[in-house]
């Protein structure tokens, strides 16, 4: 007679099965964190470059209503951007830069989310200067753009 | 069936490593597709396209219902500055239910405030030697020739000619014929001085041209006029007469000969009262120079100008 449940214990299986799903499950999650964070960086770069090319975009849109003659009396245009890209808040830096055509007023948008080191940059040319010349510093999410009549200027703020 | 047990227990590992794998290519996928939504978020009407397009809109209509008006197509009751007000507050109308029927509530209102309009006069009559000197202090705000025959002269001694005066300052444009071209072409050329500058004189030949409609304002001639051929075409000659050399004050005569054959239409500043209709031609009241507000809402773009609505005037 030939016994087929030689070795075997139902302690030994139970243990067994237990260590097995431990170790594959492990390495699953080890695995798929690697792509999970790589994923995100990628994500986090792609949706920081959309933000700020929609945002370069809104201004540009904005700067052409106001080139009107006369100057237009109440000009506001807001855009609902994300609050958080990839899982993070993030800010919105807009500082003038220098420009070779003294018609043209040159902006560099900066994204930078809080809990990343990744940094998005898009330039923007406008008529109208955009914001005062120190810069200015908004929160990822909703976002207007305003036309100051009395300084001339295209504002960007947090609604 | 023990060993049916132990099959069991192996099909349970198989499934939780399938559903934990599940799982986390789950979170993969959203994450990626994220960019995507943030990506296709937004479009024209959110940007603010759409309200330069219904500011166009709106002062296009304008402009033709002004035009339209000052042109005796319509025959307004009552006073032309408030028939023109309140007709001006019906153009928002077909602009909003445009907005509506894409999709989005969109407030769209053209109205006039304070009836920013200034009176004004039409003269019209025919091109010929009893051609009006207008007075110095009346100032044309458009300009408009039709010439339908320029007779044929070897010499060009036979012009038709515009002169416009400000001080010693002085701008003359003069068509008349080619002298070595067909009987049917047209020269349109300028002289004058600006600033004690004399000018250099321009010109631009027009082949086979008669009928030849003239827009000084935005240096323009329509040959073929009012024929299927009708071509409208720059003339760099004009230029300077209309935008780029600007007088205070325009004392305007015209000069023609008898064989000269067309019409000509000015638009001055001055009410009906204060210019006389010229021999054979009209001096009808008009407006110029309309100012409307233009009110444009949406639930992301708030905007509120004022358009300036001169068509065919000089700038």
């Amino acid at each position: 007679m030939i016994r087929t449940d030689r070795g075997v214990s139902t302690g030994v299986s139970y243990a067994l099965v237990i260590a097995i799903s431990l170790v594959l499950t492990t390495g699953l999650v080890f695995g798929a964190s690697s792509l999970v964070e790589q994923n995100q960086r990628s994500v986090t770069n792609q949706q920081t470059q959309v933000v700020g090319q929609q945002l370069a975009a809104t201004l540009v849109h904005a700067d052409r209503l106001a080139a009107t003659e006369p100057e237009p009396r109440n000009l506001a245009i807001t855009r609902r951007f994300p609050t958080r890209v990839a899982g993070s808040q993030y800010r919105i830096t807009l500082t003038p830069a220098p420009g070779t055509v003294p018609t043209i007023n040159r902006t560099v948008i900066t994204l930078r989310p809080v809990a990343s080191d990744a940094v998005a940059r898009t330039n923007v040319s406008t008529s109208l200067q955009v914001g005062p010349a120190g810069g200015t510093t908004v929160l990822g999410g909703d976002v207007r753009v305003i036309y100051d009549p009395a300084t001339d200027r295209l504002e960007v703020r947090n609604v | 069936m023990a060993q049916l047990n132990d099959r069991g227990q192996l099909l349970l590992v198989g499934a939780f490593v399938l559903a934990v794998a599940l799982i986390g290519l789950t979170v993969v996928i959203n994450a990626s597709t994220q960019t995507t939504t943030v990506a296709g978020n937004g479009g024209a009407s959110v940007n603010g396209g759409d309200a330069v397009a219904a500011r166009e809109a709106a002062e296009r209509n304008v402009g033709s219902l002004l035009w339209t008006l000052n042109r005796g197509g319509v025959e307004p009751t009552g006073d032309l500055d408030k028939w023109f007000a309140k007709n001006v507050s019906y153009l928002g109308n077909g602009t909003r239910t445009y907005g509506a029927r894409r999709g989005q509530f969109v407030n769209v209102t053209v109205a006039m405030y304070d009836n920013v309009v200034e009176p004004g006069t039409r003269v019209t009559g025919p091109v010929d030697e009893s051609l009006p000197s207008l007075s110095p202090s009346v100032r044309a705000r458009n300009a408009t020739f039709l010439v339908t025959d320029v007779p044929r002269d070897e010499e060009d001694q036979m012009e038709f000619s515009v002169r416009s005066r400000s001080g010693t300052d002085y701008w003359q444009m003069y068509v008349n014929s080619s002298g070595t071209g067909g009987l049917d072409d047209v020269v349109v050329g300028t002289i004058g001085r600006v600033d004690f500058i004399n000018r250099e004189p321009r010109q631009c030949t027009f082949d086979d041209a008669l009928p030849v409609r003239i827009n000084p304002a935005d240096a323009t001639v329509v040959t073929k006029y009012g024929t299927p051929q009708e071509t409208s075409r720059y003339c760099p000659a004009l230029d300077r007469f209309g935008s780029g050399d600007s007088f205070d004050v325009y004392d305007i005569s015209l000069g023609a000969s008898n064989d000269f054959s067309g019409e000509y239409s000015l638009l001055v500043n001055e009410s009906e009262s204060s210019v006389a209709a010229p021999p054979g031609g009209s001096a009808v009241p008009v407006i110029y120079n309309a100012t409307v507000r233009f009110r444009y809402r949406s639930p992301t773009v708030v905007y509120e100008t004022d358009i300036r609505v001169a068509p065919d005037e000089i700038p």
